[in-house]
């Protein structure tokens, strides 16, 4: 017998991401999900944004990775809220991770919410791109070390995202990065997106980055943020 | 290499449904991927031989049906395949082995205007054979 089904594959961790989604909106809280190589520079752009931010935004993070605390350890080190998960080979995150990383996080009731929730998820630009975490935006970041051809090569994590980082740009006099090629190519695939160019080496694009992201958090914030943990 | 995920939740449908319809074996699993959605064939049907030891889907086939990446013209209304267009126009090969990757343009070439995907992005279980 057969039987039609038209039933999501992920659909189980469609419905975990779904009720994040309204959590974090009652709550008013934005959240990021940093997706992007092994060493684009994903945990050095959150120290340098933390430095510049200067506590005027209360942050939390979610760190993601195969094994080893060390990314929550360096965030955890500028005085900053951060819990580890280690997937143990596991290429990406998924909502249920989230979901219990973020009741670890919200144990301590006596500590108020973030505004801002960033979830860096693993090094990988291929498979987060297809798992919603209950995040507001993804935010890929592309280092000019690894070649201006990999939005085409990588096409739907670009399309994904709701914005677009190209870091270390202090490095592109030494590399060969065609940057208004890949700034074409990214704009193809995903015409309209924002794009940030920065280097948490020189500061460069900083100050602008942590404006867009303090204007993200203030602005779900006001929709319907209580920031309470009832 | 998310297949294995892929396939258990191929797996946790294809039971549910299997139940809910007093079935007790599945001998056919009808699935429809998008030309976007990061599924590798080959490592999905070897995750699905492994997540499936031991249930009623043991025996199942997975049948793949690749829906082509489309877009629509938010102003001419037009809908377009995505990248094979370009691709025919600059003369570029198809690769040997699964769909191009190059170059997908979501901006519609008569327009200007970005393109909405209607259809590429679609990871589901379409229906099952059950006995």
């Amino acid at each position: 017998m057969r039987i039609e089904v038209k039933s999501d594959i992920l659909g189980e961790n469609n419905r975990t991401a779904a009720q994040m989604v309204e959590l974090f909106r009652k709550k008013g809280i934005f959240v990021l999900n940093i997706i992007g190589s092994p060493g684009a520079g994903k945990t050095t752009l959150l120290e340098k944004v933390f430095k510049h931010l200067d506590n005027s935004l209360r942050v939390a993070v979610i760190e993601g990775d195969l094994f080893t605390e060390k990314d929550a350890a360096r965030i955890k080190a500028m005085g900053i809220t951060a819990i580890q998960l280690n997937t143990q080979g596991g290429c990406h995150l998924d909502a249920p991770m989230i979901e219990r990383a973020w009741a670890e996080l919200t144990k301590d009731r006596s500590v108020p919410l973030p505004e801002l929730l960033i979830i860096e998820n693993v090094g990988n630009l291929v498979c987060p791109a297809e798992f919603n975490l209950g995040e507001d935006m993804k935010l890929v970041i592309l280092s000019v070390a690894e070649g201006a051809d990999k939005p085409l090569k990588y096409p739907l994590i670009f399309k994904e995202a709701g914005a677009v980082v190209l870091s270390k740009t202090d490095l592109l006099p030494y590399v060969d990065f065609d940057y208004d090629g890949a700034v074409g190519d990214i704009t193809m695939l995903h015409p309209g997106v924002q794009i940030f160019p920065l280097s948490a080496k020189t500061g460069e694009g900083i100050e602008e980055f942590c404006r867009w992201l303090k204007e993200r958090a203030a602005e779900k914030h006001s929709i319907d943020g209580s920031s309470s943990h009832e | 290499m998310h297949e294995g995920a892929i396939a258990e939740g191929i797996l946790t449908v294809a039971l549910d449904h299997m139940n809910r319809n007093k079935g007790k074996v599945i001998g056919e699993v009808g699935l429809k991927l998008g030309e976007l959605s990061g599924v590798e064939e080959y490592a999905l049907r070897t995750a699905w031989q492994v997540v499936t030891r031991g249930t009623a889907a043991e025996k199942a086939v997975l049948v793949i049906d690749r829906v082509p990446l489309a877009g629509r013209c938010r102003s001419c209304d037009r809908e377009r395949l995505i990248g094979k267009e370009i691709r025919e126009a600059a003369g570029l090969m198809e690769p040997v082995y699964g769909p191009s990757l190059v170059p997908y343009s979501f901006i519609c070439p008569v327009c200007g205007e970005p393109l909405e995907v209607v259809s590429g992005r679609e990871m589901q279980v379409d229906y099952l054979d059950i006995d």
